[in-house]
């Protein structure tokens, strides 16, 4: 599986020399034909929580609107371009990069696609290079606002997988009985993510199964991804290493034999380091006429320091020509751990407060890694011309008791179980 | 009838007239492939699988290629309608999803009817849309089943 970068780095320059030699934009269809499409968005965020900071993506973006400042822009804003080149009936290349706030907050361009597709035959085709990983419905948009409802997919839900690609191969399988149509798609890849707090995110044997059935105006779609995930950032890396010496330690005081092999356990039990991750998920799109119904569910196992949850969504819009509102529920419902930790009884004291101290670290630690909330959003779509939609966005999010729910940067002074109130505008558009 | 209302009728009267305009120009769109193809009759369902990229042959199995006519034209708009129900923006979502999944291209686009019918001419496995006034002997009208 270690070939997968190169190749997807091979296919960007394989496209990068065919495009630097043939300049010419081909229309016959004999020869290659290049085209060029382009999408983006631009909007803003404002959020009245101060003590926590609300964002698109909890591992990309390491601030957001509320804390660092009441309005953000940096949270949907972005732009992406992408190069096809089709070089015979069976063989086209798609080079896709987009512009967006980073983990360091850089503005910096990556390469987000780049693979090389072989089309078998009208049914079948196979990628290989970097594509989409489609954990949800809309995942293969959802960088591309104007092709969505919404301003984003419902974070409850979409952040589940907060990845959008995998280097590898990927096969999809369409076959049309009467008027259904169901395609199926396998990919198998790995991917390697930069994280904030200079935390690093690592797949290994990714596995993804997807299938669609559409009928008329109805879509239904179900989808199992596993992976071998290793998850760490330095302060988790801390706090883990430190119970181990802990462990060491204790394991020379006498009688302190099940306080020693409490805090071994510990970092072999949180420790997200190949982890084997599992995400099931769901969903149902209905376009009858000018409304639109989608509602999607996914369910995410235990996995170490990530406990398990449950999230869904359900939209409900309606299209009056060029204007649609839409209502959006959304809940993301994580098991809240309660870990005792390591004993303290019978420790001499300096240590025993110690040992709470990181007690306490650890539970924030997984209370972090669970993310409890549920929201209900209110929004208005108009398409303003014929390739840029305005929309505007307001959503009312109740964070769980024990938790800051999909909110980022928490600082020391936030109270959980707050009720959040957020606005956002953007304009997408393509081009 | 005061002047004042009389504006209002006239008025009333003139945006009724573009109304049945339209919806006589609408009515009017007629599917078309080359003079000499073998095709006959489609239904509405194979011609919008063709012309939203979910299929690249007819049904008898030879190869299917879709132009349009261009963007916001009465034409094309009223082609989607009848064979798909969807807006000219439900048309452009849909492409947004193909093209930035790297699942295809749209069709190319004729500046007019004009245009499509030369081009229809050329290509045995072109299809498109014109509107009924524009149909002549270079093309053939595909009975829409």
């Amino acid at each position: 599986m270690n070939i997968a970068k190169p190749l997807s780095t091979a296919a960007a320059a394989f496209m990068a020399v065919c495009l630097a030699s043939q300049p010419t934009y081909a229309l016959n269809s004999s020869g290659p034909s290049y085209s060029f499409n382009g999408f983006g968005t631009l909007g803003t965020v404002y959020s009245d929580e101060d003590q926590a900071d609300f964002v698109s993506s909890w591992v990309l973006q390491p601030n957001g609107a509320g804390h660092t400042s009441e309005w953000h822009a940096g949270i949907d804003t972005k732009l992406g371009g992408q190069v096809n080149a089709r070089f015979n009936e069976q063989f086209s290349a798609v080079l896709q990069v987009v512009v967006e706030r980073q983990e360091d907050n850089a503005w910096t361009p990556a390469i987000e696609w780049a693979n090389i597709q072989y089309q078998l035959n009208d049914n079948f085709t196979i990628r290989l290079g970097r594509t989409v990983l489609a954990a949800f419905m809309v995942s293969d948009t959802r960088l591309v606002g104007y092709a969505n409802p919404w301003i984003r997919g419902p974070q409850e839900l979409y952040q589940i997988v907060p990845i959008t690609n995998m280097d590898g191969i990927d096969a999809i399988y369409t076959l049309d009985f009467g008027n259904w149509r169901s395609t199926l798609q396998l990919t198998f890849g790995q991917t390697d993510q930069d994280l904030i707090t200079d935390g690093e995110l690592r797949a290994r044997d990714g596995f993804m199964f997807s299938n669609t059935l559409e009928y008329d105006y109805a879509t239904f779609r179900m989808a199992y991804l596993t992976a071998n995930l290793h998850l760490d950032t330095p302060e988790s890396e801390t706090l883990l290493n430190a119970y181990d010496e802990l462990g060491a330690a204790l394991a020379l005081i006498p009688g302190q034999d099940d306080a020693a092999a409490q805090a071994s356990a510990i970092s072999g039990r949180y420790a997200l380091s190949d982890a084997p991750i599992e995400v099931y998920s769901v969903g149902l799109r209905l376009e009858p006429g000018n409304w639109l119904f989608m509602a999607e569910w996914a369910r995410v196992t235990e996995t170490n320091a990530l406990s398990k949850a449950d999230a869904w969504y359900t939209t409900l819009g309606y299209r009056f020509d060029s204007v649609t509102p839409y209502l959006t529920l959304a809940e993301v419902n994580a098991d809240t751990p309660q870990e005792p930790g390591v004993i303290t009884s019978g420790m001499p004291p300096p240590l025993a407060t110690a040992t709470g101290a990181m007690n306490t670290g650890l539970n924030q630690f997984l209370s972090q890694a669970s993310s409890a909330q549920k929201s209900i959003t209110l929004g208005i779509r108009w398409n303003f011309i014929s390739n840029a939609a305005l929309k505007l966005q307001y959503q009312h999010i109740e964070l769980d008791e024990k938790s800051a729910g999909r909110l980022a940067n928490v600082q020391p002074a936030f109270t959980p179980g707050n009720r959040v109130n957020t606005f956002s505008a953007a304009i997408d558009f393509v081009f | 009838m005061n002047p004042k209302k009389q504006k209002k009728h006239f008025f009333c009267l003139a945006l009724l007239t573009i109304c049945f305009t339209v919806v006589s120009v609408q009515a009017e769109v007629v599917v078309v492939v080359a003079a000499d193809s073998p095709i006959t009759s489609l239904s509405k369902g194979q011609v919008a699988k063709i012309f939203l990229g979910k299929s690249r042959r007819f049904p008898d199995g030879s190869r299917a290629v879709p132009l349009n006519q261009s963007e916001g034209s009465l034409e094309r708009e009223a082609f989607y309608q009848l064979v798909s129900n969807k807006s000219p923006t439900q048309i452009k979502a849909h492409w947004s999803k193909l093209i930035f999944t790297g699942r295809g291209q749209p069709p190319r686009e004729a500046a007019d009817s004009n245009a499509v019918k030369r081009l229809l001419a050329n290509n045995g496995v072109n299809i498109s849309y014109v509107g009924r006034g524009a149909v002549d002997n270079s093309v053939k009208v595909v009975a829409i089943k």
